[in-house]
């Protein structure tokens, strides 16, 4: 039988989870594009415009090191491929040029438009510390003015630091004065960068430029992925096939290509990427190859023993299923659970968003829909009112709720006197509710007034926390905006005096710690930050607000502003709002602390009041305290919801 | 004549103090105790070291002594006596923690005038019969300072909130306030029978005396002492303020020469103790955090100081006192856990060795090569450990019984050093190194807490994970990864894999405790967040 596009296919699944994880490489799956003659994904980046393009491409200019830097996955190779490319296209163009190797991994190209280019494509493919060390002298001899050298690498960021901590560790200093200066210069920087958050993703200045292909999921480069994927043009050929109609892949193709799921998608790789976990462009496509590929494969339905496999759906497969047995849930899928768990478990980007959502997550009112949403339900209408139709639409129609609707009864009519089989099928009903959560938790639209859809995961807060990043850095002024500020400086005030408050929207109350007891807070009122528009916030006093940070996360932050006007020296104490520490806020001002907040959210504000306790005590005038004869002393507490406090005053001459 | 007082070959500044103390102006013992008993842990650790008291009061009775000599603070070198002016400041110490009354007072509603309050409160007070200290007078600068009898109570209740162990059984003398400042400095105290107080050394043990010693002999002692004074006493606390005004005025006994003895002149510990004490104090944070560090680093350094005069005693090649400290996470690591049990058994059996091998140093002598009888060995023996005669002459018979001499004595000492207890499953315990959780049996961990001081005292802004835990080992012989544990994995008593999954523990409490940043291929680095801004 005809099988129209099986090459496509097979190349979208070399993108996809594999127990040998070849696809990390992208040798691997250049080939395998090649192979299928089909033109391989391709995301825009600047790295051509920057380097590359032009009369005088920049990369003619530079001498020194050229550090194409991230974590596997991101792209470098890919980088470097281009650039080897390139190189050897304009090389081809002149006659007098010389390819070599330097040392067993790096290779060299002379005299490409008068200059030299020393090239390690790969920093970990090193062979030992000689040929470290030989780089680092490489470098520092490249770094010369004048010189005419450029030395590109790629590598791991961890790699590079790594290898430079060993060769100053190891490096004989009076043999090579420079190049250990060099190394120190460079140990800096890349801490600096690594470490610091630089503002840029590219680094330049005299003999180094650091070009950083991590952070590159932005939202539009995810869209571009999914349109890329769900969009492509062999997608057309399917049309011809026999089994288009009944076709999963078919069907999980275009789950990915309806809006909400993309939206959804992206809202979660952004909330992931913003709590400082990483991931890369090959977990992305790993991710989205395995949303329309992935399937129930008999090992995980079954949960069979042995050695786990990973399969994923062919043309072929589908083709030979007359009986239709192939169980292919695209939501599932996103969270992996087409894999064995042993696998599962050993592929980053699963393990973020099992981190996100865990099928526990949820609302009596979401659980009542998913049950009761089924059948006309008349109290269910008076709840939800005019919502009532799209959202019942949403729950009765999607994939297995057949499924669903049969446990569930088996569930109403269970004989508890059976235990046996009642456990069973308890368990079978949790794992379908389960089922149907994660498939509200990507497909609930966030623009119904009753239900979100974030109550289905751990940030129940990240609906705001999209929005309220956004509306600061647009510097968009809303009442929402006003509003989540005053959750959140609640939600603060409640962790920095460990009072209830529930009024205190407008300033910032911080005491002292219980000195004896580190958990314990001492009633003693410290500092009082008024919390402060943007608008106001270079006005000389103290206040606290909200602010993007200026590196290259550009998180929203709480900024504490410390302002002596006497010696006109400002101090700011920042704290970076990550989704999950935004979420802690929110929730802590609403009053629910959940036990499954790591201990680091807790920590990182404690270390804010810290500073903040720190800061304070630094920015006031010396004099000011010596010359107050008087003790007054603040004592908080509550009063009607609002933090209130009282003076000790004690004082006069003894 | 040759005893132990003169055996020590390191330089012994006060070795007068320890012979007029111990054999009396006629250098005759009356105690039917081996007076040799009394001096070999001394000769060994110093004058002393006791279980009972925790961190805490050593930093509290080192600020003592600190307060006592502000004018020259840790400036008495390698020189004795040190000078100490005791405080007792009874007044305020009754006012906070042998006065149940001012709750009483304050709730009873029948009362609603200002100044009944303050009188019923008085004749309360006078009602105590162990209360003298609060005078007449003193009620009328009391009401003439605070506003009204509650703004009094408050600051009293506030006060307390702020103090050690409050609401435990110890008696109100041994209680003592948050050191903001000087006024918040104390001796501990006891009761007597017919009321009086006089100073006390079951709490304050001469341990913060020992600090103050240790810090006096660090290479950078006056820069350490001028930072610890600015630190402590310069800028005044308003808890500071407020002990000061409920004292009045302060009661301090006259400058007395305390009688404590640390052997070494110069030792690594006492740099390293100084090193991190002046790290702690410039890094930007508050005074309650900073003591909580200082608290921690005083913990690790004693019990560290202890176990290499141990092994100084048995002979630096004869053993170690590594530190097997297992970071506990959801997953047992029970070959860890073994490790560091053995580990803390090993560090807890050096004391026995080293006052071992100490006594049996006396065969080492010249004079003992040059004596062939037994009975001249006996009475070198006698003589040299101030040997009680009438107790340990009858014994020991035969060609021998020198051997069976000296046993005895080891065993008097042995039996009087264990009386003290083990000061370093005390101190490990009261700063989180060492806990019995998850086990019967006592040994080595890693608490958060403990983890925060170190990263603190150790990174200077941002250091790789690899050299951290090389640093720790370095200084504190603390042993996590593998790379530290060459010696355990050689021995077999364990291989590397444990020991890299103890490893990989610590980064993950580093990592939740925001104290860690992880980059690509498994290299991170420690972050230090207290780092910025150091106060120089």
């Amino acid at each position: 039988m005809e099988i129209p596009n099986k090459k496509f296919i097979s190349f979208l699944s070399s993108y996809g989870p594999s127990a040998s994880n070849k696809n990390q490489y992208d040798e691997y799956v250049s080939d395998s594009a090649k192979k299928a003659g089909v033109e391989p994904f391709k995301l825009h980046t600047d790295f051509e415009s920057l380097y590359l393009s032009g009369n005088e491409p920049e990369i003619y200019k530079m001498e020194g090191a050229f550090f194409i830097v991230g974590t596997a996955g991101d792209g470098k190779t890919y980088h470097c491929r281009r650039l080897w490319g390139w190189i050897n296209k304009k090389q081809n163009q002149s006659e007098d040029y010389i390819t070599d190797y330097y040392s067993d991994n790096i290779r060299i190209i002379s005299g490409v438009n008068g200059r030299d280019f020393y090239i390690v494509k790969d920093l970990s493919e090193l062979s030992s510390k000689a040929e470290e060390a030989k780089l680092i002298k490489l470098i520092t001899d490249c770094s010369k003015s004048g010189s005419g050298k450029l030395c590109v690498i790629a590598g791991n960021n961890g790699r590079i630091l790594s290898l430079i901590n060993d060769f100053l560790k190891n490096a004989d200093r009076e043999e090579y004065p420079e190049a250990v200066k060099r190394a120190d210069g460079l140990k800096k920087i890349f801490e600096d960068y690594f470490l610091e958050g630089d503002k840029n993703s590219v680094r330049s200045d005299d003999f180094l430029t650091i070009y950083d292909v991590r952070n590159q999921i932005t939202r539009e480069l995810i869209d571009s992925a999914i349109k890329q994927i769900a969009e492509h043009r062999a997608w057309e050929t399917c049309t011809q096939c026999n089994c288009r109609d009944k076709c999963p892949i078919l069907k999980n193709r275009d789950t990915l290509a309806e809006q909400v799921f993309g939206e959804r998608l992206k809202d979660i790789l952004v909330l992931i990427t913003e709590n400082g976990r990483h991931i890369t462009v090959r977990n992305l496509f790993l991710l989205l190859s395995n949303i329309i590929l992935g399937y129930q494969t008999e090992d995980v339905l079954h949960k069979k023993r042995g050695r786990p496999k990973i399969s994923l759906l062919s043309c072929k497969s589908v083709l030979e299923d007359n009986e239709n047995s192939i169980v292919s849930n695209p939501f599932n899928n996103v969270f992996g659970l087409n894999l064995p768990a042993s696998l599962r478990s050993k592929v980053a980007i699963f393990v973020l968003f099992n981190e996100i959502h865990k099928g526990y997550e949820t609302n009596k009112l979401i659980d009542t829909l998913l049950m009761e949403g089924l059948n006309d339900d008349e109290r269910l209408k008076e709840i939800l009112g005019n919502e009532y139709e799209s959202l019942a639409d949403i729950v009765s129609k999607g994939v297995d709720v057949s499924q669903f609707r049969k446990t569930l009864n088996n569930y109403l009519k269970r004989e508890p006197a059976d235990k046996n089989s009642s456990e069973l099928i308890i368990k079978q009903f949790n794992e379908q509710l389960y089922q149907q959560r994660r498939r509200l938790f990507l497909t609930l639209p966030e623009n119904n007034s009753v239900v979100s859809p974030w109550s289905l995961c751990i940030l129940n807060y990240a609906g705001d926390y999209l929005k309220f990043t956004n509306e600061l850095r647009q510097h968009i002024s809303t009442i929402r905006l006003q509003n989540i500020s005053k959750a959140l400086i609640v939600g603060l005030n409640r962790f920095m005096t460990a009072h209830f408050t529930s009024k205190d929207t407008d300033v910032l109350y911080v005491t002292g710690s219980g000195a004896v007891d580190r958990n314990a807070i001492s009633p003693i009122l410290e500092v009082k930050l008024d919390f402060s528009s943007r608008a106001r916030k270079y006005q000389p006093m103290q206040c606290v607000y909200f602010a993007i940070s200026e590196d290259r996360d550009q998180l929203p932050c709480i900024v504490a502003d410390f302002y002596n006007g006497h010696l006109n020296r400002r101090d700011k104490c920042i704290l970076k709002l990550t989704p999950i520490r935004f979420n802690f806020l929110m929730q802590l001002s609403k009053g629910v602390l959940l036990s499954s907040f790591a201990s680091e959210t807790i920590e990182d504000i404690r270390a804010f009041k810290t500073k903040i306790l720190a800061t304070y005590v630094n920015s006031v005038d010396e004099e000011d305290i010596e010359s107050n004869d008087l003790l007054n002393l603040k004592l908080i507490d509550l009063k009607v919801g609002k933090i209130d406090y009282k003076s000790i005053n004690v004082g006069g001459v003894l | 004549m040759t005893d132990v007082f003169s055996n020590d070959d390191r330089r012994l500044s006060n070795y007068k103090f320890f012979t007029e103390r111990f054999l009396g102006s006629d250098g005759v013992s009356k105690s039917s105790v081996s007076l040799g008993s009394y001096v070999v842990d001394e000769l060994i650790w110093g004058f002393r070291f006791n279980d009972d008291q925790l961190p805490v009061m050593i930093l509290l009775e080192f600020l003592n002594v600190l307060a006592s000599n502000i004018d020259n603070p840790l400036g008495c070198g390698s020189e004795y006596p040190v000078i100490i002016k005791r405080r007792r400041q009874i007044r305020v110490r009754e006012l906070l923690f042998n006065n149940p009354f001012i709750e009483l007072v304050r709730e009873n509603k029948s009362i609603k005038n200002n100044n009944d309050k303050w009188k019923l409160w008085h004749a309360l007070m006078k009602s105590n019969t162990s209360s003298n200290a609060i005078l007449d007078e003193n009620i009328d600068q009391y009401q003439k300072q605070f506003e009204d009898f509650d703004a009094f109570c408050d600051a009293i209740t506030l006060i307390r909130g702020l103090s050690y162990e409050v609401n435990s059984g110890k008696r109100w003398t041994s209680k003592f306030v948050f050191p903001f400042g000087i006024h918040c400095l104390y001796h501990d105290m006891s009761i007597e029978n017919n009321g009086g107080f006089s100073f006390d050394y079951r709490f304050f043990s001469r341990g913060g005396e020992l600090l103050y010693l240790m810090l006096s002999r660090y290479r950078k002692h006056e820069e350490l002492g001028k930072l610890l004074v600015d630190k402590f006493f310069k800028l005044q606390h308003p808890i500071d303020r407020l002990m000061e005004i409920l004292q009045i005025e302060d009661d301090i006994c006259p400058a007395v020469e305390t009688s404590t003895y640390l052997p070494d002149v110069e030792h690594e510990s006492y740099n390293q103790i100084g090193d991190d004490f002046l790290t702690i104090l410039r890094r930007k944070l508050p005074i309650e955090e900073v003591v909580q560090h200082l608290l921690n680093i005083i913990g690790l350094n004693f019990s560290l100081y202890l176990l290499k005069q141990s092994i100084h005693q048995i002979g630096v090649n004869k053993s170690n006192c590594d530190v097997v400290a297992e970071v506990i996470s959801n997953k047992r690591n029970n070959k860890i856990r073994k490790c560091s049990i053995e580990s803390l058994d090993h560090n807890n059996g050096l004391a026995t060795k080293a006052i071992n091998s100490f006594i049996d140093r006396i065969t080492e002598t010249r004079e003992w090569s040059k004596l062939y009888s037994t009975e001249d060995k006996k009475s070198f023996i006698i003589d040299y450990f101030h040997i009680n005669r009438t107790k340990n002459e009858l014994e020991g018979f035969g060609d021998e019984g020198w051997k069976i001499i000296l046993d005895t004595f080891k065993d008097e000492v042995l039996r009087r050093h264990r009386s003290k207890g083990s000061c370093i499953n005390a101190y490990g315990r009261a700063i989180g190194l060492i806990s019995s959780v998850g086990t019967n049996k006592l040994r080595y961990i890693m608490s958060d807490n403990l983890i925060k001081t170190l990263v603190i005292t150790i990174v200077e802004g941002r250091m790789p994970t690899a050299d951290f835990l090389n640093e720790i080992y370095r200084r504190y012989r603390i042993v996590i990864g593998e790379d530290q544990a060459q010696l355990f994995i050689e021995l077999q008593q364990a291989d590397s894999g444990t020991f890299a999954e103890n490893r990989k523990n610590l980064e993950k409490r580093l990592r939740n405790l925001g104290l860690l940043q992880q980059l690509s291929d498994s290299f991170s680095y420690v972050v230090n967040p207290f780092f910025e801004g150091e106060i120089v």
